[in-house]
């Protein structure tokens, strides 16, 4: 069923390829120094992976990841100090606290995002230092902190890796497993949500995706492996010092996995290569370490202006060679038949400040597909984002098949049977095309096969089969307004809401989108309405059409009648009355 | 929405009020002007650090982390033209022109090449600069026990029957005066008329003639000016030590934070503030060894509190 989940590409089978030989050969060749430098490699490399997996699927920058890492070494030591548990279940309590902290740090990502996302885990990162760097971390002491001032008690390790060896081939399983986690999820429902929500938070809330569950739920994984590298750390080394987990190591981290590709394996494996066996390096040297931030910060910056995908970016470039799968062609299913229902806006009043951009608006669209026009600033778009549940309006109300929508949040809209499309298309472009359609289905309570054939079946209608394996990024503009129609079209729809879907589009696109439009309601038993300002789009294709004029409505009716009507006339084609 | 301009600075003054007595209850009045006083000059590092970083967001768009390495080099060149025994005003200009130098290096050199990008991945690339920068000057100077100081160090005013160093006195005079002189610039001359066209939409600006090389290197001209001050300063009130002076960039952008990385105004008040109730912790048993958590933990209420009720729907620039 799930044919793609285990599908191991080529990058994949050199990371397990990799993780084999390191698990193999490394801990037997190395000398007891570097076993422990390889060690707190893993660790590092594992605590990469949850930045750079967040900064690549979400774009959230992380600067707490160190800290966080602290965290769970903390807790690791605190456990083996006070209770005389085995070091698995201390291993995995660890990484749940953390986890329970990464979460913590996801409610402000719930508002913010971009530079003051970053700036306020760059706060967090250097709160965490200054609690770690004052109250020290447990080594046997008595009470809450459990700090004594003479030598550490011991540390207990895991039965099946008690010697310096075992327990770096134990790092290296672990933090293969936290890869393997990551990975899943992005293949999974999740991997799809990140990915609309990084492309718009509005275009996931209206694929009925819960945008506050899938954010907290990336900071979840990423405090859960950067738990489990602190732990890890504790492990190899005993104790743990304060001056570890400063926040410019957290910086340090994210930067480095930056240069090393965040969005390949290899990145983290370079990222923390680079932060704890170059500065060995240079030391068994007899160079300076300090000449090692020169390095990073020169390797930072021709990360970011030349190498986006940064050095693993590169070396994977070289190597690529893949070759294409075939396609599968899945069997349309019979089309269900959608309830029919009307439409009625009942006193929709938005005020922003004290300009009213909707003004006591009722209108009540029966027909398969309707239409609303106005000049700019009209209030279409915020009509449709009152609808979606973008924007709240005054005690007006949206009925629509016995439910008023207005009473339920956006992604319940989704799941209720509402679609809409935004002026601009909103394709994943690290999605195939297939999985920007299936992503609208995540969080439908379906059999995973019925949801592939209403995939397959709404790219037929769009005829964007032949495309559905290629990524978002290689379609043209009409083939991504193509994939965007068909994302409205799983699932059920009830009501599809297009903005100026024409936009951009040639006139031959325009006639052809057209089509695709009238044919819906045959195929979804859903209705439809489109704002366009292309007219002849309009009086083609919508039955009763709905004009705004500043807010208010001036004309609602049949199209051809509203179009003659002089006062639309006038506020559309600037025309004056009388 | 006036009314809710005043409800926050009477939020404000409450809560400080109530803080500052919190902590100083039962002690001498002197003893709390003392720390108040220590509060404001190290407050003022911050702020002054904000500013900085502030007036070149708001030109150009780069929250730029590396204005503490630049300050860092320029006082530690500071200090060891003072130990060849340089005439001592010299020593000063040398710093401020070393971190004025750095800070135009990277806005002419680099900055452009990223003109495009999103703001965090400029402030990431920022921090690059300032890794080279940091590891330059820790090799130059290893690690050593070091102190700079200032002649006025020694020379005192009394104010209020307490003692002040003059050092403190010209941090404190230094951030309001640049505060007000920025804003006398961006209100009445041409090229701050310009910057805040820029600050307001920087592709409009760039449509309708405006010189944005010529605008955007003085920006990044007044930030590293003020940088090399600030770097100066601190070296002097706080440490010598590249790397703490480096990394005060994070309470600086503390401080930034509470004025939305906006408005100078605010970012003075709340470097202020923060630098106060920082210092005031120390009269506390229980938070005197957290209390550098003060700031960011300040600009963590301060931004939840600017986002309360907005919705992250539709896409900002940020």
């Amino acid at each position: 069923m799930h044919r793609d989940l285990f599908h191991i590409t080529p990058s994949g089978r050199a990371g397990l390829i990799f993780a084999l030989f390191a698990f193999l050969v490394i801990p037997s060749v190395s000398g007891s120094q570097w076993l422990s430098i390889f060690t707190s490699t893993g660790c590092f490399t594992l605590a990469a992976a949850g930045v750079a997996f967040l900064y690549a699927r979400l774009g959230m920058v992380s600067l707490t990841q160190v800290g966080l890492m602290g965290v769970g070494g903390w807790v690791m030591l605190r456990l083996n100090h006070a209770y005389n548990l085995p070091f698995e279940i201390n291993f995995i309590a660890a990484g749940l606290i953390t986890m329970v902290f990464g979460m913590i740090l996801a409610l402000p990502a719930l508002r913010l995002r971009g530079l003051y996302l970053a700036l306020v885990t760059l706060m967090a990162a250097g709160g965490f230092e200054i609690v770690f760097s004052t109250f020290q971390f447990p080594n046997g002491g008595d009470g809450f902190w459990g700090v004594k001032s003479s030598f550490s008690a011991e540390f207990r390790r895991p039965w099946l890796a008690q010697s310096d060896e075992g327990f770096l081939r134990y790092t290296i399983v672990i933090a293969t497993l936290g890869f393997l986690l990551i990975e899943l999820h992005r293949r999974l429902a999740p991997g799809r949500a990140w990915a609309l929500i990084r492309r718009s938070e509005a275009a996931a809330m209206s694929a009925g995706i819960n945008v506050t569950l899938y954010k907290t739920w990336a900071f979840a994984i990423s405090g859960l492996v950067a738990g489990f590298a602190g732990a890890l750390l504790a492990g190899s080394l005993g104790l743990l010092d304060g001056g570890t987990f400063r926040a410019s190591e957290s910086v340090m981290i994210f930067a480095l996995a930056v240069v090393g590709g965040a969005n390949y394996w290899l990145g983290a494996v370079l990222a923390a290569a680079l932060f704890r066996i170059v500065p060995a390096l240079l030391n068994n040297w007899g160079v300076d370490a300090d000449l090692s931030f020169v390095i990073f910060g020169a390797g930072l910056l021709h990360a970011i202006i030349t190498a986006p995908d940064g050095i693993a970016g590169q070396l994977m470039g070289l190597g690529a060679k893949i070759g294409k799968r075939a396609g599968s062609a899945f069997k349309a299913a019979p089309a269900e038949a959608g309830l029919s229902t009307s439409i009625d806006i009942k006193n929709i009043t938005v005020r922003f400040g004290g300009v009213v951009a909707l003004d006591d608006i009722s209108a009540k669209f029966t027909k398969p597909v309707s239409g609303i026009i106005g000049p700019n600033g009209a209030g279409k778009t915020t009509l449709m984002n009152v609808i979606s549940g973008f924007v709240p309006d005054e005690n007006g109300a949206v009925q629509a098949a016995g439910q008023d929508l207005l009473a339920l949040r956006a992604h319940q809209r989704g799941h209720w049977g509402l679609r809409r499309s935004f002026q601009k298309e909103e394709i994943a472009d690290d999605l195939s095309v297939e999985d920007n359609v299936m992503a609208q289905l995540d969080g439908m309570h379906m059999p995973h096969h019925e949801k592939r054939a209403d995939v397959a079946r709404a790219l037929e209608i769009a005829g964007m089969t032949d495309k559905a394996k290629l990524a978002g990024r290689s379609l043209n503009s009409f083939e991504r307004r193509l994939v965007d129609v068909a994302k409205c079209l799983v699932g059920n729809p009830r009501i599809i809401m297009f903005d100026e879907p024409a936009g951009g589009l040639s006139s031959k696109e325009t006639l052809m989108l057209g089509d695709l439009i009238l044919s819906i309601h045959e195929h979804t038993g859903a209705k439809t309405l489109v704002i366009d300002h292309d007219v002849d789009l309009i009086s083609r294709i919508c039955e009763e059409t709905l004009v705004l004029d500043f807010g208010e409505r001036i004309a609602f009716g049949k199209t051809a009648k509203v179009l003659a009507d002089p006062k639309v006339r006038a506020a559309y084609l600037g025309v004056e009355e009388g | 929405m006036r009314n809710f301009k005043y409800l926050n600075w009477v939020i404000y003054l409450v809560v400080m009020v109530g803080i500052i007595s919190f902590l100083g209850w039962g002690k001498p009045t002197k003893i709390i002007g003392l720390f108040f006083v220590s509060g404001l000059a190290v407050g003022s590092l911050y702020a002054l650090g904000g500013i900085g970083m502030v007036v070149l967001y708001r030109a150009t768009g780069v929250l730029n982390f590396a204005n503490g390495a630049a300050g860092a080099a320029g006082v530690m060149l500071a200090w060891q033209l003072g130990q060849w025994g340089v005439w001592a005003p010299l020593t000063w200009l040398a710093c401020i022109l070393l971190a004025l130098a750095i800070s135009l290096t990277y806005g002419r050199l680099v900055a452009p090449r990223l003109a495009w990008r999103e703001p965090v991945v400029k402030a990431v690339a920022t921090l690059g600069f300032a890794l080279i920068v940091l590891g330059i000057v820790s090799f130059l100077w290893i690690d050593d026990p070091r102190t700079f100081s200032l002649p006025t160090d020694k020379v005192g005013v009394y104010i209020l029957g307490l003692r002040v160093t003059v050092t403190r006195l010209i941090t404190f005079l230094a951030s309001v005066s640049i505060v007000v002189g920025i804003y006398f610039y961006l209100s009445r001359t041409v090229v701050g008329l310009q910057m805040r066209a820029l600050a307001n939409d920087r592709d409009l600006s760039a449509l309708i003639g405006i010189p944005i090389l010529k605008v955007e290197t003085i920006a990044w001209g007044i930030s590293g000016v003020i940088a090399g001050f600030t770097g100066l300063m601190f070296g002097d009130l706080i440490r010598l030590e590249p790397t703490v002076i480096t990394f005060m960039v994070i309470p600086s952008v503390a401080a930034a934070v509470c004025g939305r990385l906006d408005n100078l105004a605010l970012v003075l008040i709340g470097g202020l503030s923060m630098g106060v109730i920082e210092s005031l912790l120390t009269l506390s048993q229980t938070l005197k060894g957290v209390r550098p958590i003060a700031p960011f933990v300040i600009a963590a209420i301060v931004l939840i509190w600017y986002q309360r009720g907005t919705r992250l729907t539709f896409g900002t620039k940020d």
